[in-house]
């Protein structure tokens, strides 16, 4: 029976077909679920990462590191403090910065933010490993130009040469517009799968422009005329954040206490990859209780596998007496039982996969919509792996259990069932 | 011990001096002597609870006596290990049950053919290849009455009888050296008990397999060479 011990394990199997599949099906569905989970948080966080794959530093104004990261990358919450546009100037031309993107953030359109920047923002913030890539038109290059996200695009069904009016602060009700300068799309972002998406961005000489009449949050008067020339020579007050790029990447640190340690102004330098582990031990918590429910779900549906198993040796104790006959040593009832756990639980694993790759595609589309995650990867990688053989061994561990059972008992039964 | 051996190879069986007991401080098992020769045909019986299933087991293999010698086909089966005596247990014995014989997952033939997969040497003896083997068990089926037409049915289709037929045929394929019998006919009735016991004996017969049979049926004594009872085994020696 050596060899033909895994084909007699599968006729066994077939035979009970009924009972099995629902078990089988169980797992199946639960490993489905965690292999979901787990590859949603990985993409997740790879996307979280990719928004700032090539920023080497972000500084602000003096304050938390998690915040900063969440106003100026994820635009989430508001700043405190601005930066002063001496400071940033100095930062620009420290000999050890290769570039520099600074953002100027306060301003929205129907709950998106408005992020005043340089056009360099598209070729150092593409939200990949290059720069971003335009759908449809280019980047601003009048003042009254904006570029839109793809999101922004999507939902408020934009297209190049739509008229938007930006609003003064970034609630969603009671806010100004700034509807003396309205503004013409000039260019549509390719979807990334990141906060690039839901951005709307423009010169930081617009952003100056449109509070020229503006005296801390009310308008005064109308904004006055200026021509292009007049525009271009604007030049900002102060910024919320800026991007940097060092020269050379080990003069990352040297750089960040630099910026931690700057005299003239208290600002905070922060390192992407560095801050986003702080901010997913914030949120870790909740990652982890999903992952470990996950888990549990899995352990339940092996326990109903077990207790499948396990009842029906009784009935098959005719069918292990039967076999020892027919010269089965008891080596063989053992590994019969564990050959047929393992067969099941392998059954289940490749099914569980296969729920899984068809359960993220269709998911797709409705996380993006819904979160803003875009699945880059649905096949199966090396953690999908390396879960998937910790199941199979767990589920070997669980095919221990009937099989030592099955073992002792034919010890003692022998070739005779008759009690 | 040479020539012990050689003697004894005549036999498909010799029991000597055997005790069992499945405590310590009692004896079910006492046999002074027993044995079979290749072909020799024997009826066992004794009253439920003399031990008849656990000589089986004994002979088997699967138990270890307390003392005393059991040979089979020559071989003292002490002196094999476990894995030795399961693999003796494959190629020398046939063994039939009083019922549930067969393997709900299996074809009849497939049930014929069960036993081969775990003795090399016996399927080496009924056949060179599949088509061959399967060709043997198809001819024992046909030669213990069993038609045709059952052959490919689920095995659980089959009436009790039917059963037993496949059980035989699947104790016999390869020409095991000895077939044990524990009540094998006690679900028949009359008709078909004698027409199983006469092709089954006629079988082993051809093969010169010895054949032990348990039974309560004194209607059989007279289809067998010798007659046993359990309980007479420990007293006088008792031999064929
Ligand atoms: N595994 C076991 N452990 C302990 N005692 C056992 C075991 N198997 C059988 N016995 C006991 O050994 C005795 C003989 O049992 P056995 O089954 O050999 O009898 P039998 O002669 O085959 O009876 P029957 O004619 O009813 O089949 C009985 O008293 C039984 O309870
Ligand atoms: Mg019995």
């Amino acid at each position: 029976m050596r060899g033909g011990l895994t084909g007699f394990a599968l006729r066994s199997l077939w035979n009970r077909r009924g009972s099995v599949l629902l078990s089988v099906l169980t797992l199946a569905i639960t490993v489905a679920l965690l292999l979901m989970v787990e590859r949603v948080r990985m993409e997740t966080r790879e996307g979280f990462l990719r928004s700032v794959s090539g920023v080497d530093l972000i500084v602000g104004a003096r304050g938390h590191p998690v915040q900063l990261l969440l106003y100026s990358v994820f635009r989430l919450g508001d700043a405190t403090n601005n930066l002063s546009w001496e400071s940033y100037q100095a930062l620009a031309e420290h000999p050890q910065v290769g570039w520099t993107v600074p953002i100027s953030l306060g301003d929205s359109h129907r709950g998106y933010r408005v992020v005043g920047t340089t056009a360099e923002y598209f070729a150092r913030l593409g939200g990949g490993d290059g720069a971003a890539e335009f759908s449809a038109g280019g980047a601003f290059g009048e003042t009254f130009e904006a570029v839109i996200g793809a999101e922004v695009a999507r939902r408020l069904n934009y297209s190049v040469g739509t008229a938007i009016e930006l609003a003064h602060g970034t609630g969603r009700i009671n806010l100004h517009n700034h509807d003396d300068r309205p503004f013409r799309v000039s260019g549509i972002l390719a979807p990334t799968g990141t906060p690039l998406d839901q951005g709307i961005y423009v010169s930081l000489q617009a952003i100056e422009a449109i509070h020229l009449n503006w005296r801390s949050g009310t308008r005064i008067g109308s904004a006055p005329d200026l021509d292009e020339a007049q525009l271009a020579a604007l030049q900002p007050r102060s910024i919320t954040a800026v991007f940097v790029g060092a020269q050379r990447r080990a003069a990352v640190f040297s750089l960040q206490r630099m910026v931690n340690g700057y005299r003239a102004e208290p600002l905070t330098g922060l390192l992407p990859g560095v801050t986003m582990q702080q901010l997913w031990q914030l949120t870790g918590g909740a990652e982890t209780a999903l992952r470990f429910a996950s888990y549990a779900l899995v352990g339940c549906a092996l326990m109903v596998l077990l207790s499948g198993l396990l009842s029906t040796l009784n009935e098959r104790r005719r069918e292990m007496a039967l076999l020892r006959a027919v010269g089965a040593g008891a080596r063989h009832v053992f590994a019969l039982l564990l050959v047929e756990a393992l067969l099941l639980v392998l059954l289940a694993l490749l099914l569980g996969l296969l729920l899984a790759i068809v359960g993220l595609l269709l998911a797709t589309p409705w996380l993006h919509a819904q979160f803003g995650i875009q699945l880059r990867e649905i096949w199966p990688g090396m953690t999908e792996m390396q879960v998937l053989l910790g199941l199979l061994l767990s589920g070997a561990l669980v095919g221990l259990i009937p099989a030592i059972t099955a073992y002792r008992r034919t010890l003692l039964d022998g070739l005779t069932v008759d009690r | 011990m040479e020539a012990a051996t050689a003697h004894n190879e005549q036999h498909a069986l010799a029991l000597d001096q055997l005790r069992f007991g499945w405590d310590p401080a009692s004896t079910l098992l006492h046999i002074n002597q027993l044995s079979l020769e290749r072909g020799q045909t024997l009826l066992l019986s004794g009253p439920s609870g003399s031990g008849k299933s656990t000589l089986l087991n004994l002979i088997g293999g699967v138990l270890q006596p307390r003392s005393g010698s059991i040979i089979v086909a020559g071989q003292t089966l002490s002196s094999l290990s476990t894995r030795q005596r399961d693999r003796f247990r494959a190629e020398n014995l046939g063994i039939i049950f009083q019922q549930f014989n067969l393997l709900p997952f299996l074809s009849v033939v497939d049930n014929v053919l069960l036993p081969l997969q775990f003795a090399p040497q016996r399927r080496a003896a009924s056949g060179d290849n599949p088509t061959q083997r399967r060709q043997r068990a198809e001819y024992l089926l046909d030669a213990l009455g069993l038609q045709a037409e059952h052959w490919q049915r689920p095995s659980h289709r089959l009436s009790v009888g039917q059963q037993q037929r496949v059980a035989a045929a699947r104790a016999l394929i390869g020409a095991p050296a000895l077939l044990l019998a524990d009540e094998p006919t006690s679900a028949l009735d009359p008709v078909n008990r004698d027409r199983f016991v006469d092709l089954l004996l006629a079988e082993a017969n051809s093969s010169a397999c010895a054949v032990l049979m348990v039974s309560h049926d004194p209607a059989l004594a007279d289809r067998f060479a010798d007659q046993a009872s359990l309980l007479d085994l420990g007293s006088t020696a008792q031999a064929a």
